[in-house]
């Protein structure tokens, strides 16, 4: 008979899989693209650097401070998403106003969500996989417990 | 009952062939004209155009490339809007991989981004290529309006 407790870990451990495979092929499709353009565009690259080191630290060692530190990053996964998603649009825009210059709001939007490049959302994978961490991180014993502030 | 299904496809054909002939000066419109090689009287005719300036403009070709042919337009006192208005109808070509981002941004509808886009893909090897690449900024329409504006050495 499994307990609740090893059903809730087998879970989290498979929410950690899930988040390290996914920032795998995220890494893997980014460093291929050439995201660095830009300074921004280093960002999510940088942030899965931290997220595999987070991951790492807190599969080595296990405590609160690296599942604290697994929070923050995760934290700044999602934040990343909405910055991703603006930087995204205004990229996209500009290829539009260049094209017409007096071209209404809602004809603009329409473009940029049918345009392929930049692609308006995906960024949100980064929303994905900082959701998927922090429930990894809130489903800890210690926060079910509220012993971690 | 032949005969009329004789007839009929005969109708359709016509018809077809019609509709081919009178879609053809519209798609001709649309061509841009070269202005190395048109003639005095077909620049006389683009917008913003006067039979002087055609024939000043004859008298200084080539243009080697559209910026040359820019500051001559300006040099006849037509203002930088108006020389874009003409670039709808007549164009100095850019060669896609030698052409500067001051070339490049004389197309209309083109600015620092799209252009900096033309740049970074080089070298152009084929339309297959440029499709490929500039459509997804742009969508294909766009980009087969691009087209006009350029070319791609040895294709």
């Amino acid at each position: 008979m499994v307990s609740e407790v090893d059903r809730v870990e087998r879970l989290r451990r498979w929410l950690l899989g899930v988040l390290s495979l996914g920032l795998l092929g995220t890494v893997t499709e980014l460093l291929f693209l050439e995201h660095w353009e830009q300074p921004l565009q280093l960002a999510p690259l940088l942030l899965i650097a931290a997220a595999f080191a987070v991951v790492f630290w807190h599969y080595r060692r296990g405590d609160e401070k690296s599942l604290r530190w697994f929070k923050i990053v995760m934290i700044l996964f999602v934040l990343s998403a909405f910055i991703g998603i603006a930087a995204h649009f205004e990229g996209s825009a500009e290829f539009q106003l260049e094209l017409d210059p007096s071209i209404g709001m809602l004809d603009l939007l329409m473009k940029i969500i049918h345009a392929q490049a930049p692609p308006l959302l995906a960024p949100g994978m980064m929303l994905v996989f900082g959701l998927i961490g922090l429930a990894y991180v809130y489903s800890d014993a210690r926060y079910r417990r509220s012993e971690v502030k | 009952m032949m005969r009329t299904i004789h007839l009929v496809s005969q109708a359709v054909m016509v018809t077809f062939a019609l509709l081919v002939m009178l879609g053809s000066p519209a798609t001709a419109q649309t061509g841009l004209i070269d202005v190395n090689m048109a003639s005095e009287a077909q620049l006389a005719q683009q917008p913003h155009m006067t039979p002087a300036i055609a024939k000043d403009l004859v008298a200084h070709r080539p243009f080697k490339t559209v910026v040359d042919f820019n500051k001559f337009l300006l040099d006849q006192k037509l203002t930088q809007a108006q020389a874009t208005e003409l670039y709808r109808k007549a164009f100095v070509k850019i060669n896609l991989n030698t052409g500067t981002k001051d070339e490049f941004m004389l197309i209309p509808g083109v600015g620092a981004r799209m252009s900096a886009e033309f740049a970074e893909y080089r070298p152009w090897k084929s339309w297959a290529q440029f499709d490929k690449e500039i459509g997804k900024y742009v969508g294909q329409q766009e980009t087969d309006r691009f087209k006009q504006y350029v070319f791609i050495p040895g294709i």
